[in-house]
């Protein structure tokens, strides 16, 4: 192919993407980094260095950052374990070939193409304690003891499940949509083989579609721990202008900051976020290296 | 000499010319274009008064053309300060008075309104209070006046034997106690928006260590770490214990809180006199303006507080960017504004008048009317709290107020804390 | 790539004769019960946006409205607008759902635009083209896929402060297809690849330049890649909230931000509300109903293609 003489024509090339990629995203965090250490007296102007300051102020009990990271990891381990299990359920009884199929994937997918601005008013309005579509269904059973009286959103025991559940109903579709394609992509002689060997539905399931779609199953887990990680939208519209939010998340707390003159802390919330990140996704990506039988795709 | 007369002819020449072009510009023929941000969305209850006022204004100053935006009012404390930073400020802003403004004022970028303010003599001195810094100079017009008062609702009240709204904090106690036996929700305030519990907070402080405390420590940088407080912050989380407040409060917006008290839910309601407006509103609440009383809060500890000293103050305010291109002219029609706004923002019930009122306003509504009344007797203001105090101490308080209405902090916890995060 | 066993796929073949009635039922109990839960909050949104407050707060709270108030919808048309009469001459300049949808659109197209073009080239360069350190920088972009956008928020906004960018639309449009570029890379990759390496080899030997065998070759070969993306891409700038809300005006707002707004004054209207999540959600429904299989395939490609 090409020879290298063309240096000229491959910069020319990437020029656009390097310029933004660098601009957009690798300067601000290199700038973020250095915010980090600094006291922001002003918006956008730095005071003292404090060197690791933010970094210690974060965890004490004002900022009390560390309920944010637990927030957000605790709404990651329910999305890799309750909604990730949930979508690959639906994706198996869907991959099997059933009458409607076409009709249930596309309901199923629905709520992904919804603003998460428009998901958290509604569901804001299903929770409402007074008049809610919950709340109003519940005393209908009779069951309103049920309900905690500060309303699901209010009670520090039950509000991130309550932040959780819009999640799942707008995000099983996708990951189902995913893990289907996967599962459809099982090649049938696969099938057939397991199954003149006398293997049931499930055993099929279990040893024959699940190893088969594990890289799919990878990329779900890496999207739905960073997309746990990033969630903002529906919090926000949730936690409106609350401070002390029994639901607060590291994004939550890092655009407050941001223009509320403690850019340095802020600086350091978006700092600890991008470490998060990128150890989730290398962790997962080792995880399944190590296991993977069928080795990395 | 020759020489001498062309050169005064020439400067004739040039002066005349200067003239015509003076007067060309301050002609009608050309306008100035000003652009104003404020919170009057639709559902604010000063939109009306803002319309008006700018209409008004169109006959008055028809040089000006004003293009104005209203921006909800949460997403404008972040927009406003960003664009303070930005150097993107409009000619003309709302703005908090107190430390809201401070920052700006110290950042150099509000023109100062001295001379505009000048031509004007019916704003009392006293209003000017809270937009005067350091250099001693104003720099904002104080529109409307609003104070925290307590709202009751007579029917829920008269259900447990008082057709007078408590005087006295034991009797207020004894109310609540009273209701909370017979079914009733005395109090409902939303935990979701964190200023709103402060409209219960503050008063009970000042009603407890008296208004010089709290102005002290709002922001004269005196501690928190005071007995008053704590005590009173006590008094307010053993009333949460008691089960005075709304449970479902915590999770209720304080739009929800306002309209389900309106509609009779709750015995209690304390919050900005701005409210006035909301509830004689006879279209949305038929009846309800009859029912309702307003009052100030009763004294907890009259050792060092007593009735009259109130939380509020006037705290909306427009003020003028000094990067603005045509300064002088935005602070003539900024202060003209201002007034106005304060004359109908009155007329509607929006909140008392900043300045001296000089037209007739019989057809007020009763409400407004009693607050006017309070405010007569008023003899001490303090601030809100989110007001008066800037930056992160502003944020570093209201989470803690947080943390006492989730209970997760005491009196001690709250004081102490405050000692350390605040400044 | 997975789609196409699709086709070929017979499920008549192995599942009809193994699984039992009851396993079967249980099946369908189960894809039902989803459904409902899938598309209950969506019909409680329908509904209660054509019913009055009385109504949602007591009386019927789950059934269709008694009295279908259409009146909630043109309230919504009029919210955002300044009263008088400059409100017809500013139909489109300030707020208001129009200008909101317009620009919603106008970003995401000019977003589109850019991001395709400038991953092509990338890829292209990545891809066809060899070089020292290519793996590295391709690996490099694909960090950015894991970079939440928020972190941008603080600086970025600090150096369009700067430069005075704040507040139009190239604000937005930067960090949109800055952060839709490595996701655009990585499927591009894919698609590229599929295309045989002969053709450019051909074309090389025919004389054709870098540049023509770029544009005559690659591009046209990649449409259906683009497609696929510019769907994908669309929606993130569709529905992105955060940098919409802190970095554009009024006469710059997008739908979620307009959404947002109903909110804020108008908390206990709720069939206003309630109209105005469905002006700004059904429209998008809609497009879905005629173009469900593209819809889906543009999601599926990003996961499915790296």
């Amino acid at each position: 192919m090409y020879r290298k003489n063309q240096k000229l024509t491959v910069f020319l090339f990437l020029l656009p993407s390097l310029l933004l990629f660098f601009g957009i995203l690798i300067w601000p965090i290199i700038q973020s980094v250095h915010h980090s250490f600094y006291e922001y007296p002003a918006f956008n102007r730095a005071g003292q260095f404090v060197g690791f300051g933010n970094y210690v102020k974060l965890f004490s009990e004002l900022y009390d950052f560390g309920l944010a990271i637990k927030n957000a990891l605790i709404l990651a381990a329910l999305s890799v374990f309750i909604q990730l299990p949930l979508s690959l359920g639906l994706a198996l009884m869907l991959g099997k070939g059933i009458k409607g199929e076409r009709f249930y994937l596309s309901v199923y997918f629905m709520p992904v193409l919804i603003s998460a601005v428009v998901i958290g008013m509604l569901w804001e309005k299903i929770y409402n304690p007074l008049y809610g579509l919950l709340t109003k269904s519940f005393e209908f059973f009779g069951w309103a003891d049920v309900l905690p009286a500060a309303g699901v959103l209010g009670d520090k025991k039950t509000a991130l499940m309550a932040v959780f559940i819009p999640t799942i109903w707008q995000y099983v579709g996708y990951h189902m949509l995913l893990m289907y394609a996967g599962v459809k992509g099982v090649s049938s002689e696969l099938r057939e083989a397991a199954k003149l060997d006398g293997a049931t539905d499930g055993q099929v399931n279990r040893y024959v579609v699940i190893p088969c779609i594990k890289p799919i199953i990878q990329v779900s887990i890496i999207f739905a721990i960073t997309g746990s990680l990033k969630s903002y939208d529906l919090i926000k519209v949730f936690a409106g202008d609350a401070y002390n939010c029994p639901y607060k998340v590291p994004s939550l707390m890092l655009v407050r900051y941001a223009f509320n003159n403690a850019g340095g802390v802020a600086s350091a919330i978006a700092v600890m976020l991008i470490i998060m990140c990128f150890g989730f996704a290398l962790l997962i990506n080792w995880l399944f290296k190590e296991r993977n039988p069928y080795g990395a795709k | 000499m020759k020489i001498k007369r062309m050169l005064a002819l020439v400067l004739a020449a040039v002066m005349m010319f200067s003239l015509i072009g003076c007067s060309a510009k301050n002609g009608s023929g050309k306008k100035i274009k000003l652009t104003m941000w404020c919170i009057a969305t639709e559902g604010d209850s000063n939109r009306g008064a803002y319309e008006k006022a700018i209409d008004e204004l169109k006959k008055t100053m028809p040089n000006i053309e004003l293009e104005w935006e209203a921006i909800e009012n949460e997403t404008y404390k972040t927009k406003i300060k960003s664009a303070m930073a930005a150097n993107e400020l409009p000619d003309i802003f709302f703005t908090w008075s107190g430390a809201f403004l401070g920052d700006f004022v110290a950042e150099n970028k509000v023109y100062c309104l001295k001379d505009a303010l000048s031509k004007y003599n019916d704003l009392p001195a006293s209003m000017l209070g809270n937009v005067t810094y350091a250099d001693g100079k104003p720099y904002g017009v104080p529109t409307t006046m609003n104070v925290v008062a307590l709202f009751a609702n007579m029917d829920l009240l008269g259900q447990v034997g008082y057709t007078e709204v408590p005087a006295t904090y034991d009797e207020f106690i004894d109310c609540c106690d009273k209701l909370v036996a017979k079914g009733i929700t005395p109090i409902a305030v939303s935990g979701s928006e964190t200023w709103c519990v402060t409209e219960w907070l503050e008063p009970m402080i000042e009603k407890t260590i008296g208004a010089d405390a709290l102005n002290d420590i709002f922001r004269n940088g005196a501690t928190f770490d005071n007995a008053g407080v704590k005590s009173a912050v006590d008094a307010l989380q053993s009333m949460i214990k008691k089960g005075y407040f709304a449970a479902e409060g915590a999770s209720l917006k304080n739009d929800d809180v306002r309209d389900n008290f309106a509609m009779g839910k709750y015995a209690f309601y304390q919050n900005g006199t701005w409210n006035c407006a909301n509830f004689a509103d006879q279209e949305k609440f038929p009846g309800f303006i009859d029912k309702c009383r307003v009052t100030e809060f009763p004294v907890i500890d009259s050792t060092n507080a007593k009735l009259g000293q109130l939380i509020g103050g006037p705290s909306d305010t427009l003020a003028v960017s000094a990067s603005s291109k045509h300064a002088k002219e935005a602070a003539e029609y900024c202060v003209a504004l201002g007034r106005e706004i304060s004359h109908y923002g009155y007329l509607s019930g929006a909140g008392l008048p900043a300045w001296t009122p000089t037209y007739e306003a019989n057809d007020i509504n009763a409400l407004t009317k009693a607050v006017a009344e309070i405010c007569n007797k008023a003899n001490a203001y303090v601030l809100f709290g989110d007001t008066a105090m800037g930056g992160s101490d502003k944020d570093n308080y209201l989470e803690y107020v947080g943390k006492v209405y989730a209970s997760e902090v005491d009196g001690a916890g709250f004081t102490s804390g405050l000692k350390k995060a605040v400044r | 790539m997975a789609q196409n066993n699709m086709s070929s796929f017979n499920p008549d073949l192995y599942s009809v004769k193994k699984t039992n009635k009851f396993v079967q039922a249980l099946i369908y109990f189960g894809l039902i019960i989803w459904l409902i839960i899938d598309i209950f909050p969506l019909y409680y949104l329908l509904t209660f946006s054509l019913k009055s407050s009385e109504e949602i707060i007591g009386t019927n709270v789950i059934g269709l409205p008694k009295k279908w108030l259409w009146s909630n919808f043109t309230r919504v048309f009029e919210l955002g607008k300044k009263t008088g009469p400059n409100k017809i001459r500013h139909f489109f300049a300030n707020g208001g759902l129009e200008k909101c949808f317009t620009n919603s659109v106008f970003i995401a197209a000019v977003t589109i635009v850019i991001t395709l073009l400038a991953a092509l080239m990338a890829t292209y360069a990545l891809t066809r083209i060899v070089w020292k350190g290519q793996k590295l920088l391709n690996s490099t972009f694909m960090l950015g896929i894991t970079i939440p956008m928020h972190v941008a928020l603080y600086p970025l906004y600090a150096s369009f402060s700067k430069i005075g960018m704040l507040r139009t639309y190239t604000a937005l449009i930067i960090p949109y297809v800055a952060f839709s570029l490595s996701m655009a890379i990585m499927v591009c990759t894919g698609f590229m690849n599929d295309i045989p390496k002969e053709l450019d080899e051909s074309a090389c030997i025919d004389g054709c330049g870098l540049w023509r065998t770029f544009f005559a070759i690659i591009v046209p070969l990649m449409k259906p890649a683009l497609a696929t993306m510019g769907i994908y891409i669309f929606l993130q700038c569709w529905n992105e909230f955060m940098f919409a809300s802190v970095f554009a005006n009024e006469a710059h707002y997008t739908l979620p931000v307009f959404v947002a707004n109903l909110k804020g004054s108008n908390l206990t209207d709720w069939g206003l509300v309630g109209a105005g999540l469905v002006l700004a959600t059904f429209p998008m429904l809609v497009a879905y109903v005629f173009m469900s299989r593209r819809i889906q395939e543009s999601f599926m490609v990003g996961a499915v293609k790296g």
